[in-house]
């Protein structure tokens, strides 16, 4: 978008009186919240941005985490950006203004580095509507010295590609590290004047950073691109993490949402890395090795952040916050001041296997909440296949635990589609639920109230750098079989059914694992009006389609068709520390339905990231 | 007063022109978190979901407008009532309040007085936004209104309302001097909503004024007076 340029203050002046108080939750835009930063115009300026609405992205600890953390670093200033709605982004383009920053007004063209925080891939239009918005050429070969360093982090960085042509440099694996050693050379680029070619080369020396215009790209058998080699970088860009967590940043206070966020609580980050070994999870093989934070750390962090924030709710996040070693003592030591505080305390993702009525007990000490577990497949056949190890025993003795403990509310996570998939495994589905329903009957009258089961059915999506990386995802067709089926066995009053949309889930899929054609893809799709792809009531598969269509892409390439062992993979430059020869082993005992033991507890499954280093 | 061991405060704060784009909820959880920062012995609300127990007594106020006459009620355990030391309760309410809010004034409601409910009656000044031709705000100077037309235009609303249009200000300089309103503003005018049946929106009244603002104009309100005739 071509705009004028505008200083911050007659940018502000013009929000105020012609912008936000025409379009709704002005909130979201008008910054000023508690804890946010002061921004230093004279320092190495960091627009952080989050290609989702306030709400969502006010959510994300990592986003707050590296947004304090920059700031806690004298030379660099960073402020914040998200993703507007689509009424905002209107109004922005009828006025001619361009989008910017909460804490200074400050338009994204005018910071040294724009980064975006990138953990959903339904979220790439955002991405390019906020380049648009904020007066940045999408395309990073348009882009020259006056223009901003355009970065990207996150969890779906672990394939760049239908990113490349839009982001200057991505930064693979964990940012806390790796980003101090970008703005270090930022720094010395603007004290010396240096070219952007120059800052590139120098940045491509830093280990974990990908810069797309550094390599060349091939075609395999199919027609799929793929990075074949590079100009002075090296290949495969190895993923940075953060080798002692105990030693790494650590808020004490958050900046605080002045409109209500999706998850508006205090963040506590128990631990990184998660060794379960579930053959489906990106989370579980991208965050290796796990890394735990001692339980004094946590509780003397989390009273600070209480103090600090005022909120109602401590949240305890990590990939399954009951594998936790020290929860017993943690626990104690947080209920300390949460119980006369009335703060609450919450696990977002907890498995049934170590989940034990003591902890149940612990966290409804203040106010009770729902509770969720994730069998994600209905019969013991197929979470063999998928190694989830927890049997429906577990399941039955886990939703037992939460019912005497009082919770009335169980939300259940499935999948359906996994690879190997029979209907016989859906109808296990139905069989499962009927049967934690027939426990529910028995504490209905211990519990006063109704019981209630929220099943939220997702469609597999095969991710990269898992063992079903190369695994073909069921076609549409047969994924609404299967969602029928379910909505036909499950009928009852007590049950609420929650079905992924399907376009959507397969529109994830081709982008998890596509290619850098999906550049073109992208742009055509956002030319036509994608936004807010993440939202069911604003998804448009039909403009997507016809995107598809112009660009002579078939999606079914990336989706339904899979990927050959062996063969080169979009994805396969970069090497997030998992030997490939470990995704084969797992994909091949997944077909002989063999289980794989947690490293934690069990020998070293051979991985290739040395947790013993870690103390397991 | 109660026969617990609660003592009860009155609160009343300004919401100045940085607080003015957050919600009537957002504004009431931002308060409970701010009691909760300032360590203040906290009453909560019994039951399943306990909460800092806040009465809320003013009119919800729209987003988008300021006022300085926010009224709430907050509530503290202590059991000895003269012992309360009133300017250290205000001085840690007031340093933990979210941006955007300021104590105007603050009192302890004392045991056997009549709790003050809802206001009957609400003072606006209502502003309407600067000219795009960049004419100074002072030069336009103010509009004479004619009441009885004003009046005339509401009329079919006042069979169930008294709304009562009372006057014009000259300029933004009239926002009660504490910085509520930033930005200098063409005209504003003052209007009075008496609460109960039939309750007027203040925008709605500011709109009907005769020559104030086109239709598809922003108006700004700031919320003066509460219980205007008490004052």
């Amino acid at each position: 978008m071509e705009q004028a340029k505008i200083s911050p203050e007659e940018l502000k002046k013009r929000l105020e009186i012609d912008v936000l108080p025409r379009v709704r939750k002005p909130g979201r835009y008008s910054g000023g919240e508690l804890n946010a930063e002061i921004p230093r115009l004279d320092a190495v300026r960091v627009a952080l941005c989050f290609p989702e609405v306030y709400e969502i992205g006010m959510s994300n600890h990592g986003f707050l985490l590296l947004y304090h953390m920059i700031n806690s670093i004298g030379s660099y200033s960073c402020e914040r950006s998200f993703a507007p709605w689509i009424d905002m982004e209107e109004a922005l383009r009828k006025e001619n203004l361009p989008l910017y920053t909460l804490e200074s007004f400050t338009p994204l063209s005018q910071f040294d580095v724009v980064g975006f925080s990138l953990s959903y891939e339904m979220t790439y239009s955002n991405v390019i509507t906020m380049l648009d918005l904020g007066g940045i050429p999408l395309c990073s070969r348009d882009r020259n010295e006056e223009h901003p360093l355009v970065i990207a982090g996150g969890g779906c960085v672990v394939n760049p590609e239908p990113l490349a042509e839009f982001i200057d440099v991505f930064v693979v694996g964990e940012g806390e590290e790796v980003l101090k050693e970008i703005l270090h050379l930022v720094n010395n680029g603007k004290k010396w004047r240096w070219k952007k070619a120059v800052l590139l080369k120098e940045l491509s020396h830093i280990e974990g950073l990908y810069i797309p215009v550094m390599c060349e790209t091939a075609k395999d058998e199919r027609g799929r691109y793929y990075v074949s080699e590079s100009h002075g970088m090296k290949l495969p860009v190895r993923r940075r993490y953060v080798d002692d967590l105990s030693k790494s940043f650590f808020p004490e206070k958050c900046v605080l949402p002045s409109v209500e966020a999706v998850h508006d609580r205090v963040n506590i980050e128990l631990f990184r890395g998660c060794a379960r070994g579930c053959r489906y999870c990106q989370a579980g093989m991208i965050y290796r090795p796990r890394r735990e934070r001692s339980p004094e750390l946590l509780a003397g962090a989390a009273k600070k952040m209480c103090e600090n924030m005022g909120c109602e709710e401590v949240s305890l996040l990590s990939l399954n916050a009951t594998d936790y070693k020290g929860m017993g003592p943690l626990l104690d030591s947080l209920l300390e001041f949460t119980t006369p505080a009335r703060v609450s305390i919450s696990m977002p993702s907890t498995r049934v296997d170590s989940f034990s009525q003591d902890v149940a007990e612990k966290l409804r000490r203040v106010r009770t909440t729902g509770l969720t577990i994730a069998p994600e497949a209905g019969t013991q056949r197929m979470r063999n296949v998928i190694n989830k190890q927890i049997t429906d025993s577990d399941i039955e003795k886990a939703v037992r635990a939460s019912f005497s403990a009082g919770y009335k509310k169980v939300k259940l996570y499935f999948m359906i589609g996994l690879p190997g998939e029979t209907m016989e495994d859906v109808a296990g589905i139905a069989e499962l639920v009927r049967r934690l329903e027939n426990i529910a009957r028995e504490y209905k009258g211990r519990a006063k109230g109704k019981t209630d089961f929220t099943l939220s059915i997702a469609n597999f999506v095969p991710k990269p750098h898992t063992p079903f990386q190369w695994e073909p995802m069921d076609s549409v067709q047969t994924l609404r079989e299967k969602q029928n089926f379910l909505r036909d066995s499950l009928r009852g009053k007590n049950i609420k059914l929650d079905f992924h949309d399907l376009e959507k889930s397969r529109l994830e899929a081709v982008f998890s694992r596509g290619d850098r054609r999906l550049g073109l893809v992208l742009a055509a799709a956002w030319q036509k009006g994608v936004r807010m792809d993440g939202w069911s009531d604003m998804f448009d598969a039909q403009k997507w389609k016809e995107a598809f269509e112009e660009t002579g892409i078939n999606p079914e390439e990336y989706a339904e068709m899979g990927f050959r062992e062996g063969g080169p993979l979009p994805w396969g430059h970069i090497s997030i520390g998992v030997y490939e020869n470990y995704l084969r082993m797992e994909k091949l005992r997944a077909t002989r339905e063999e289980t794989t033991r947690d490293c934690v507890v069990g020998q070293c499954t051979g991985c290739g990231l040395d947790c013993r280093k870690y103390g397991k | 007063m109660e026969n617990d061991d609660r003592i009860t405060f009155e609160v009343i704060f300004a919401r100045l022109w940085e607080a003015r784009f957050i919600s009537h909820l957002d504004l009431m959880r931002g308060i409970a978190r701010g009691m909760r920062r300032s360590g203040l012995p906290i009453y909560f609300s019994e039951g399943f979901n306990p909460k800092p127990k806040i009465s809320y007594c003013t009119q919800p106020l729209s987003i988008g407008h300021t006022s300085q006459c926010e009224r709430i009620q907050i509530h503290l355990h202590g059991d000895k009532f003269d012992n309360v030391d009133i300017d250290e309760v205000r001085e840690a309410l007031g340093g933990s309040m979210m941006p955007g809010l300021r104590i105007m004034n603050f009192r302890l409601i004392t045991p056997g007085e009549k709790k003050k409910g809802q206001g009957d009656s609400y003072e606006y000044a209502c502003f309407k936004k600067p000219s795009r031709s960049g004419e100074s705000a002072r030069d336009a100077g103010a509009v004479d209104v004619d009441v009885t037309k004003v009046l005339e235009k509401l009329s079919w609303k006042m069979e169930s309302v008294s709304t009562a249009i009372d006057g014009i200000v000259a300029n933004s300089d009239d926002d009660g001097g504490a910085g509520f309103i930033k930005e200098n503003f063409e005209t504003a005018a003052i209007i009075v909503i008496q609460t109960g049946e039939g309750w007027v929106r203040p925008d709605e009244a500011a709109r009907a004024i005769p020559d104030f603002s086109e239709p598809g104009d922003t108006l700004y309100l700031h919320r003066k007076i509460e219980n205007v005739g008490n004052v």
